[in-house]
């Protein structure tokens, strides 16, 4: 095999040339680039690094805009179409002028200190939110109920919401437009449900997933902005959501109040940021919102915390009308545990999870888009499609659930 | 740690003067280099460091082994096999072992038979076929008696050095030790190329293969069925374009960065959609892993040298582990092969039309019928299963519909391209007038590309770079 032809003599500098000049940019790229830097700081973890990248930020974030150096980055951001990020993040200027980010007294579930597990009876259309809280009382230890098993339950359950908007029957004409949003978990299982769906009913499908993002640093991407966003984007009619695999940390509030990554007020947090992301889908137009399990993670304090989250998931659902919770973890798991490998029931062993022991891997996201799609075929009444009438055609026809 | 990111620019501003400061005293400089290499590692997760260090201490135990206490062509022959099978233990466990457990079990399962297999998940250490690769190759040079054995000081930083320790390009021990034992001058800096290759690699990952991936590519190899023949199309080719300008971006950075260091690194793309037949793509695309797989395995099988046949064996061979290598899955064996039979089929037709070194007699036809084939091969590469490849396939002829690409992605497949056919003066001629530029004005365009690439940089910042993972 021939090598490359050499590259062309190339000029040459001194050292301290080049080290002025790449100090010149960086000194420039940080000045003219502030906002980037505190952006990126943000969405770094606790530590020396975030502490240092967000005062060096802010302190360059002061100086551009009194020098009016954020100026260039502005234009091109307009050039390109991108939306100025709001200065204070919406989901904790809520948080803010809500002054108790505690427990609604008035709901059926109470955070819990220990890991509780989800819920999962079979009786979903008829099983109310009570039910669900009857399992998750602080005295339930990290183990599925043994009534109550995932493993157990022959199909995937919502946590039924009684009232919410009214479904229609998918049609070719008036498709179900399904949208599949949350972090990098659903890097597999959005193409993987959207490609099920589209298979046995009429869907049109749209997967948006923010790597690396969560309720938990809303400083960094807000989740209560993209599901606003995504309305007039996507217009969906329901919408898949699975957030969790970067929010195993602890939360701050702009006024400084700390929520310790499991306890109950942290919780309680979630669950109310959770609600917030929900009602703003349901503003947005779609119908249903199905908010997906945390499947566990690998590390047991990690999956300590999936089951905060899943607790966190159930409350904000019971609140709010048209938000439903899925339980996925039924055929992922080993009785709510976390596992690498499943045994069909043909025998056959199957690798679910990615080598990160946080992400399902593909086999693992189609098991689970299949739980999702349970409930969207019943709910939404996938099947024959009867053939166009002028009654039907381009209009929905609503079925009350 | 990623080149395209705000910590690795905090860590090689740290590193860059620093590593200048020590380069006139190798005994400081080397274990200040191997320090950096480590770190910047263990970033992603401090016990691959250990892997790291393991792989390092036992190539260059058995190097010396060889050259110094194996008294015998056999014996030498002996230590080799031990060694690569070390190495090549390592690879296959933290690589291979899921796949291979999981091909057994499904396919006694289909026959009925499951085996009880001990089903593991191992984790995948970022680099470790760059680096395994590296340590084989500089072994069997000391096996064959082409280098030396070198320090240990100077083989760990030849194993570990940054820039190429996470995605290549795959070094020569001889190409770069050579090179650490004198000091680089610090007058002499290739910094116009450097930047060039820097600037040019972060505008083509953020702008055009990030960009691609994201509003064509993705969502159509995520779910075929819910495009028109217009979008598969669109994102085949765009595919091509992003995993060429996403790999070379990588490659460039790392030239870039080990300039600015003072050390040159042979180049690993030579604008390969210019090709005009398999081979020659094979020359210019990741060119260090051509010629390794030419060198210590194709030429290890015989080569050419065992008749015609063996000769198409031997490629096939070689093409359908070259396609392993790249990830321990089937598709990409798959992928392997159809570029094996691909050069079969070429070596067999220059043998019965004239010889094979001739140029070919239509170019243009030559080099549209190799570039179909490097793109569609590439839907194999791209795809996550063979269902997604048929339903690539079964909407590529049935998929009607109207298209969603956007004027603006077909104008950023079409830059992509285009940027391959920009001549090499051109290039250099930039090169000039940057170097003529003061410090300042040069400080200035190089923030300038700063600022665009992060405007492009979406949210969620840059996603990995595709060869990452293998």
């Amino acid at each position: 095999m021939a090598a490359a032809p050499p590259p062309s003599p190339s000029p040459t500098s001194p050292l301290s040339k080049v080290l002025l000049a790449i100090g010149i940019a960086f000194l420039l790229g940080i000045l003219f680039d502030a906002r980037s830097m505190v952006h990126a700081g943000q969405g770094m973890s606790d530590g020396p690094a975030r502490i240092v990248t967000l005062d060096v930020g802010r302190a360059a974030l002061a100086v551009a805009k009194v020098t009016h150096l954020t100026w260039p980055r502005h234009q091109l951001d307009a050039l390109l179409g991108h939306q100025t990020a709001p200065s204070v993040s919406p989901l904790l200027a809520l948080a803010a002028a809500t002054p108790t980010a505690q427990v609604d007294p008035t709901s059926t579930i109470q955070p819990t200190a220990t890991a509780v597990a989800v819920s999962t009876s079979t009786t979903s259309e008829t099983s109310t939110a009570a039910q669900v809280a009857s399992t998750a009382s602080p005295s339930a230890t990290p183990t599925m109920a043994p009534t109550a098993t995932p493993a157990a339950t022959a199909t995937p359950v919502a946590t039924p919401t009684p009232r919410g908007p009214p479904l229609f029957q998918p049609t070719k004409v008036h498709p179900l437009r399904l949208l599949v949003t949350g972090d990098s978990l659903t890097g597999y299982l959005g193409p993987e449900l959207i490609d099920a769906a589209a298979r046995v009913g009429p869907v049109l499908g749209f997967v948006d997933t923010h790597d690396g993002t969560g309720l938990t640093r809303p400083d960094f991407v807000d989740w209560s902005v993209v599901a606003s966003e995504q309305g007039p984007k996507y217009h969906p009619d329901a919408v898949v959501v699975l957030i969790g695999g970067n929010d195993f940390q602890n939360m701050t509030l702009p006024g400084g109040k700390f929520f310790l990554a499991g306890t109950p007020a942290w919780t309680a947090e979630y669950a109310r940021r959770v609600q917030v992301c929900m009602e703003r889908w349901l503003a947005g137009g779609a119908r249903r919102v199905y908010w997906l399990s945390m499947p566990p993670a690998r590390r047991p304090d990690w999956a300590h915390d999936d089951a905060q989250i899943n607790v966190a998931i159930q409350m904000a659902a019971a609140r709010v009308p048209g938000a439903e919770y899925v339980n996925i973890l039924g055929p992922i798991t080993n009785d709510g545990k976390y596992t690498d490998f499943i045994k069909k029931p043909n025998g056959q062993v199957l690798l679910i999870r990615e080598q990160d022991g946080v992400h399902l891997n593909q086999a693992g996201s189609q098991i689970a888009a299949d739980e999702v799609l349970k409930v969207l075929e019943r709910q939404w009444h996938f099947g024959p499609q009867p053939t166009p009438t002028p009654s039907s055609t381009g209009i929905a026809t609503p079925t009350v659930h | 740690m990623i080149f395209p990111t705000l910590q690795f620019a905090a860590f090689f501003a740290v590193v860059l003067p620093l590593s200048w400061l020590l380069m006139p005293h190798p005994r400081l400089w080397k274990p200040f280099i191997i320090a950096a290499s480590y770190f910047f590692y263990g970033s992603a997760n401090p016990h691959y460091v250990f892997l790291l260090v393991g792989c390092t201490i036992w190539n260059q135990v058995m190097a010396i082994a060889i050259d110094r206490h194996c008294r015998s062509e056999r014996s030498r022959s002996i230590v080799l096999f031990i060694a690569l099978a070390g190495d090549l233990g390592l690879l296959g466990w933290f690589k291979y072992y899921g796949f291979f457990v999981d091909s057994v079990a499904a396919f006694t399962s289909r026959l009925g038979l499951p085996l009880p297999l001990p089903l593991l998940q191992v984790a995948l250490p970022i680099g470790i076929s760059f680096f395994t690769f590296q340590a084989m190759s500089y072994i069997i040079d000391v096996r064959r008696g082409q280098y030396e054995p070198a320090t240990f000081l100077d083989f760990a930083v030849y194993l570990s050095f940054f820039p190429h320790l996470i995605a290549g390009p795959i070094v020569r021990a001889r190409e770069l030790i050579g090179q650490f034992a004198t000091p680089r001058n610090p007058r002499r800096i290739e910094a116009a190329r450097a930047f060039g290759l820097i600037c040019g690699g972060l505008l083509k990952k953020v702008v055009i293969a990030d960009y691609l991936a994201t509003r064509l590519i993705d969502p159509v190899f995520g779910a075929p069925v819910l495009h028109s023949r217009w979008d598969v199309i669109a994102a085949i080719y765009g595919y091509a374009v992003q995993i060429y300008c996403d790999f070379s971006a990588y490659s460039d950075m790392a030239i870039g960065l080990a300039l600015l260091l003072g050390f040159q690194f042979p180049p690993n793309f030579d604008r390969p959609y210019l090709a005009l037949s398999i081979q020659e793509f094979w020359h210019r695309w990741h060119m260090t892993l051509s010629r390794w797989l030419r060198d210590y395995l194709y030429i290890g099988l015989g080569g050419n040298r065992k008749g015609r046949v063996r000769t198409y064996v031997n490629l096939m061979l070689t093409m359908l582990l070259g396609g392993l290598w790249h990830g321990a899955a089937w598709n990409f064996v798959l992928w392997g092969g159809m570029h094996g039979l691909g050069l079969a089929w070429e070596r067999w037709w220059g043998n019965h039309h004239g010889g094979r070194r001739q140029r070919p007699k239509h170019p243009v036809l030559s080099w549209f019928v190799t570039f179909q084939f490097v793109c569609f091969a590439w839907i194999l590469f791209r795809a996550d299963t063979m269902q997604t490849f048929g339903e690539l396939w079964h909407q590529l002829v049935f998929g009607g519909g109207q298209t969603t690409v956007t004027l603006a992605e077909v104008i950023v497949i079409l830059v992509g391209l285009g940027i391959q056919f920009i001549p090499r003066d051109l290039f250099a001629g930039w090169r000039i007038r940057f170097a003529e530029m003061g410090p300042v004005l040069q400080g200035v365009a190089l923030s300038v590309v700063l600022i665009i690439t992060s405007a492009f940089v979406s949210g969620q910042g840059v996603a990995p770079f595709i060869y990452y993972r293998f």
